[in-house]
């Protein structure tokens, strides 16, 4: 009937326009740029921070050309941001434009582990080298994939490794709880906790996943405060996060020590959120702004003087990784997948996040050993409390009652 | 029936299908189509049973992941090629959806749509919670074997056939009057003596299995599942439904071609508009939806049939 082909040639006319338009749009591979190709969640539950490491990457370019560094062996460097929308098929659609459309010289970004995951896979495949910036599952570099560097993001179960040292000097608890999100990053890092407390013979009393998102915590914070933890260690989210905090104030409930796990814990808008509840929360970092490594303080005044937000650890992670992706492009002696791969393997950089190196570890491949804090919130700013050698102010342990605040 | 320039016609848009990827012989194109391969099979399978006959199901991400976790899980734990999993998803989805079926088509309408919602949900935080089977939100990752585009496209396609067949036989079989009776009018279904419970089931359960069939197949070619992705409510089971709106609830082609225009617009749109792609694509759906409430395929045989001044068969063309 004439009904099929109508609708048969609208399918094909749609079809081919769209192939047609995508097809000539990455076509013009000329042989004066290196491209890098981009990709983060620019749209999305995860755009603030896509947004941030966006912005320092483009930070990092503009210095980087200022000093003549954007340009390889004749060529100039080109970054090609894709937006995964926080969704992994689309960040394999996107991995796919850029590898075989654009075809990159090599792929970085890279920020929930789901998309982080489904990028890395596709990047080994394709033998094109990818530098994850902030994914942190343990898996992604566990998979023996040579093309997959992790350079400025510590695997989810590494976060802690500060921490374990102020434990075992200062804090030594008897009895902990464990509080998570239901996600890869929080199952992951709990996951590495708790196989360390089993193995120091530390008593965990309360070992629960929340859901994402949640907004009422007081059951939990109840059940929990029933067993009377000497410590809570916590990995949530910046809402989640201050949510608990705010809610364990309104219950009065005491511990001696909350640690949160990075992410929601030392972001600004923790503090913006909780409020005076902050106070004397600790946290695992990876960066603070504070930190001695040459040129962090810079990155954080120039960020927050340029977009008029103070940026935390996700966009140090982007900042440095561009100043890795620069080193590596040029030290590369031909720019081919495979050259730069060297190359990156090759890496000994000192970045805002510490030096850089790509090493095989544990089970790891190409993975940096990452540098790790203990911070602590001190009246709205986050002080470094450990390892002393670095510490911008001392830690307070126990931490005082709310009634006597 | 298939009369003979029905028939025709059907090759050859089957024989452009078998052609394409040779013609459009790169690879992240080649990506696109497959996707759409798997959308147009969800598509058709949601179809079947809330187009054909009326039950709304909000829930279609349950079948879809408990097909994807199936061939995942056949790695994890068995260390077999989670191609087997073509075989163990849409039966393991089947089984899920008695029990489902069980429950949920006690309810009528919105209550339906709200029970299959709740059940969809209940499997993602299940799967998300089981950690020592599931491997819980980590998810599982997998190192596909074949990497060539081509293989997984005809796949998809033979996927997508199956479907539409076996789909196109059971909507002009008998099972297909009665279950589009019982979507017009239930209660005069059932005075006319036709089991519509049992009806439903039959609807219920092979569009329960396309749709697990469409899940395994994913995981084999995306290499990498956790629960929030494919048990989702937004990615999964509300976009099926937008998927089919756009191209044409209770038709044959529509699921294709709502999926066809979807995802490559949502493609083009992401490319080429920057971070407000996401905004101008959500606009454009609704307008097309508010315009062609009918979908593309639809609104079709509209037009077609004004145009040729003819009286107005039965609505919703099949």
């Amino acid at each position: 009937m004439k009904k099929y082909r109508k609708v048969l040639t609208v399918l094909l006319l749609v079809t081919f326009l769209a192939l047609v338009t995508t097809g000539c749009g990455g076509d013009g591979s000329s042989d004066t740029t290196v491209k890098v190709g981009v990709i983060l969640p620019l749209t999305g539950s995860e755009a603030m921070f896509g947004e941030m490491e966006k912005n320092s990457f483009e930070m990092a370019y503009e210095e980087l050309k200022a000093a003549g560094k954007t340009t390889v062996g004749g060529k100039e460097i080109k970054l090609m941001y894709e937006d995964d929308q926080g969704k992994q098929d689309v960040a394999r659609s996107a991995t796919e434009k850029l590898v075989n459309q654009d075809k990159v010289a090599m792929l970085s970004g890279g920020y929930s582990s789901a998309c982080t995951n489904v990028i890395a896979g596709s990047a080994q495949n394709a033998n094109v080298p990818f530098l994850i910036v902030t994914g942190s599952s343990d898996d992604i570099t566990k998979q023996g994939w040579n093309y997959v560097f992790r350079g400025t993001a510590a695997p989810a179960s590494k976060y802690t490794g500060a921490f374990w040292d102020m434990m075992e000097k200062v804090v030594d608890p008897q009895s902990v709880a464990i509080i998570f999100e239901n996600t890869d990053f929080g199952t992951s890092s709990s996951k590495g906790f708790r196989t360390e407390c089993q193995k120091r013979g530390i008593n965990i009393v309360f070992d629960q996943a929340y859901e994402h998102g949640a907004i009422d915590f007081k059951p939990m914070l109840a059940n929990l405060r029933s067993t009377n933890p000497d410590m809570i260690f916590a990995t949530s989210y910046v809402m989640d996060a201050s949510m608990i905090v705010k809610q364990m104030k309104e219950l009065d409930f005491n511990t001696k020590l909350f640690v949160g796990n990075g992410a929601g814990y030392t972001m600004p808008e923790f503090y913006q959120n909780a409020g005076a509840a902050s106070d004397f929360v600790a946290s695992t970092s990876l960066w603070v702004p504070n930190v001695t490594w040459p040129g962090a303080k810079d990155y954080f005044e120039k960020y927050k003087q340029k977009f008029g937000k103070e940026p935390d650890y996700h966009g140090a992670q982007a900042y440095a990784t561009m100043y890795v992706i620069a080193d590596a492009l040029g030290r590369a002696t031909d720019l081919t997948n495979a050259g730069i791969q060297k190359a990156l393997k090759q890496a000994d950089i000192q970045t805002i996040m510490g030096p850089i190196k790509f090493e095989d570890w544990d089970g790891f491949t190409n993975q940096n050993k990452p540098n790790t804090y203990v911070v602590q919130w001190s009246k709205g700013k986050l002080e470094v409390i450990w390892p002393e050698d670095v510490k911008s102010a001392s830690y307070v342990y126990p931490v005082p009652k709310w009634s006597e605040r | 029936m298939l009369n003979k320039k029905n028939m025709l016609m059907t090759i050859v848009f089957a024989l452009i299908a078998l052609v394409l990827p040779l013609v459009i012989n790169a690879p992240y194109q080649q990506h696109i189509l497959i996707l759409v391969l798997i959308w147009a099979t969800i598509g058709t399978a949601w179809n079947l049973l809330s187009g054909y006959a009326g039950q709304v199901s909000f829930g279609h991400a349950a079948f879809f992941g408990v097909g994807a976790y199936s061939a995942g899980i056949l790695t994890l734990h068995y260390s077999l090629s989670p191609w087997w999993g073509l075989i163990l998803g849409p039966v393991m989805s089947m089984l899920i959806a008695l029990p489902i079926g069980a429950i949920a088509f006690r309810l009528r309408g919105p209550y339906f749509a709200l029970a299959t919602l709740a059940l969809g949900e209940i499997f993602r935080l299940v799967f998300l919670n089981m950690t020592e089977f599931t491997n819980g939100a980590k998810g599982i990752l997998i190192m596909p074997s074949i990497t060539s585009k081509i293989i997984y496209y005809y796949a998809g396609l033979g996927m997508l056939a199956v479907t539409l067949l076996v789909t196109y036989l059971i909507v002009h079989s008998k099972i297909g009057y009665y279950l589009v009776s019982i979507r017009e009018d239930q209660d005069a279904a059932t005075s006319l003596g036709i089991p519509t419970t049992l009806y439903k089931n039959l609807a219920l359960l092979p569009s329960a299995f396309f749709t697990g069939l469409a899940g395994a197949f994913y995981m084999n070619y995306v290499a990498f599942i956790d629960p929030n992705i494919v048990f989702n409510l937004t990615n999964i089971s509300i976009m099926v439904i937008l998927v089919v709106m756009l191209g044409g609830v209770a038709t044959t082609w529509g699921p294709t071609i709502g999926a066809a225009l979807y995802i490559i617009m949502g493609e083009l749109f992401r490319t080429t508009l920057g971070s407000a792609n996401v905004l101008v694509f959500g606009v454009l759906v609704c307008l097309i939806i508010m315009f062609l409430p009918n979908g593309i395929a639809g609104e079709l045989d509209i037009i077609k049939r004004i145009a040729q001044r003819k009286k107005a068969g039965l609505s919703g063309g099949v």
